[in-house]
């Protein structure tokens, strides 16, 4: 064959793929991605330098941080058959048995969620509408049945419990009180507003400090909501950021005679994840801010600090990590960060390295 | 037998490239709603999702359809190339910019992938692709073409 022969045929191919590469650029060029441009907020940085004090490699199933208490940190997986105990002084982590597969708390794997503190273990199954107490040893002693499927729980005392029930009624979702002494719902409020759409545009993350405190910041929109333990708004802010309108929109995919609710639209997240430790509120925030480089804010994970009483905010953390790994979930202990991405857990300081593990 | 070596190869090739297209465009039918509802979720796609939801399952049984006819089997191997050149970039901008969404692509290897294994496999596709394209420009020489009742298809 002539070189000629070849390098025609060679520009008709790389032809085909420079048309390709435009077309590509092209929808890139006008497309709604999301911090490409400006946000027009800026943050303020904490001067503490973040270290990394450990990194731990963890199983792809792990998704949550389920609590601290003392020096225990507990990680919890897609189901509740084992949980990973990290051991923080000595980093050292162990895997145990925590429910038998077949019981009732551990059905439904995916609506399951575990919170450890210092009441104890509390298992939240929204689907199966329950929660389960589950004392020291992993043994169940007590089960509630909640009228209401929900999606949130998280339980602020011993006999308390704040949950984010739906409501078919109104098709969507409501912030109550469950009393776990009397086992009745309380105090329904409708605290975000009503779309219709079972609560998806104001979905968010529901927390609570042991003073009865609960905080729910949404997760596509910049509102926080301030509750006392009736579920009572004390107080409404924003986070840092300028998206006060709700960057989801859902729409109804029917399927027979039946149709799924589910989101028309880029998953446009303006909040990640919360966490309330001391008096101050931990928002993980996926907007960037004027006075943050694109690449680098890729590169890194920011933490925005808010005062929980006044819902002030206070200044913000950058974390630093590999491949742009995005924050699943995370809890802050006496200024150090732990943080579960995909495949580590990830603890961070902001203060000095002696403060709780070293490096292994 | 170097030359049965290069039909055999071709018709390996040709027989892949249409099953990805046709069992990608297949599945992307028969969970229609699915489909449209997931790229409707890409920030790159949004707006003009309701059009590709229809235009790519359309292109991808027309380009495996073109596969089958000789006559038109050079022209579907380009814009086999466009396609799959298309997508390997917006794999790797969806990649590059870490939005962590799931990947829509509705086919043969859903979802275990991720956007990584996506890649690297559209890549690979690319590559195969290229390989198809050289071999059917120079298919006058290769006999068993004209052999229609050895495999079947002109």
């Amino acid at each position: 064959m002539k070189l000629a022969n070849i390098k025609r045929k060679l520009l008709g191919s790389l032809a085909v793929i420079a048309l390709s590469f435009l077309t590509v650029f092209g929808l890139w060029k006008f497309s709604d991605e999301p911090n490409s441009r400006n946000n027009g907020f800026k943050r303020i940085f904490s001067q503490d330098s973040i270290i990394v004090l450990n990194e731990i490699s963890i199983t792809k199933n792990i998704k949550e941080i389920a609590g601290i208490v003392y020096d225990s940190l507990f990680l919890s997986g897609s189901d509740l058959e084992q949980i990973l105990l990290l051991h923080l002084p000595t980093g050292k982590l162990e895997t145990r048995s925590f429910l038998p597969k077949n019981t009732i708390a551990n059905r439904y794997s995916k609506s399951t969620r575990l919170q450890v503190d210092t009441n104890g273990f509390t298992v939240f199954n929204g689907a199966a509408k329950s929660i389960f107490l589950i004392s020291k040893n992993y043994k169940l002693y007590a089960s509630y049945h909640v009228k209401n499927p929900f999606t949130k729980g998280v339980r602020f005392s011993s006999k308390s419990v704040a949950l984010r029930i739906i409501k078919r009624e109104i098709r969507d979702q409501l912030l109550c009180h469950y009393d776990l002494e009397r086992d009745t719902l309380l105090n329904e409020k409708q605290i975000t507003e009503l779309f219709g759409d079972v609560g998806l545009k104001t979905d968010g993350f529901l927390g609570c400090d042991p003073n009865g405190k609960c905080i729910y910041v949404t997760r596509y929109a910049n509102h926080i909501y301030l509750m006392d333990s009736d579920m009572n708004i004390i107080q409404k802010n924003h986070t840092i950021d300028t998206f006060s309108n709700y960057t989801m929109k859902s729409r109804l995919v029917k399927k027979g005679k039946s149709g799924t609710i589910t989101s028309d639209g880029p998953p446009n997240f303006i909040n990640r994840a919360i966490t309330i430790d001391n008096g101050k509120l931990y928002i993980n925030s996926n907007v960037k801010a004027d006075n943050e480089n694109y690449t680098k804010f890729l590169e890194r994970n920011v933490i925005d600090e808010y005062d929980i009483s006044s819902l002030n905010y206070l200044k913000s953390y950058h974390l630093p990590t590999e491949n742009k790994r995005r924050i699943r979930s995370f809890k802050v202990k006496d200024g150090v960060f732990y943080v579960l991405y995909h495949d580590a857990l990830v603890v961070y300081s902001k203060d000095k390295k002696d403060k709780l593990l070293s490096k292994r | 037998m170097k030359r049965f070596n290069l039909q055999s190869l071709q018709w390996i090739i040709i027989r892949f490239l249409l099953l990805i297209f046709i069992y990608s465009a297949a599945a992307k039918v028969f969970d229609f709603s699915k489909f449209s509802s997931e790229i409707s979720k890409s920030p790159f796609l949004h707006n003009i999702s309701t059009f590709l939801s229809f235009a790519v399952p359309i292109v991808e049984g027309a380009i495996g359809i073109m596969l089958l006819v000789k006559r038109t089997r050079l022209q579907a191997i380009y814009a086999y190339l466009y396609v799959i050149a298309s997508f390997t970039l917006y794999v790797f901008l969806m990649k590059k910019r870490a939005y962590n969404l799931p990947c829509a692509c509705m086919g043969l290897f859903d979802t275990e992938l991720g956007w990584d294994g996506h890649f690297i496999l559209n890549i690979v596709i690319t590559i195969i692709t290229f390989i198809a394209l050289f071999l059917e420009r120079n298919s006058e020489n290769l006999t068993f073409l004209r052999n229609r009742k050895l495999f079947g298809w002109s």
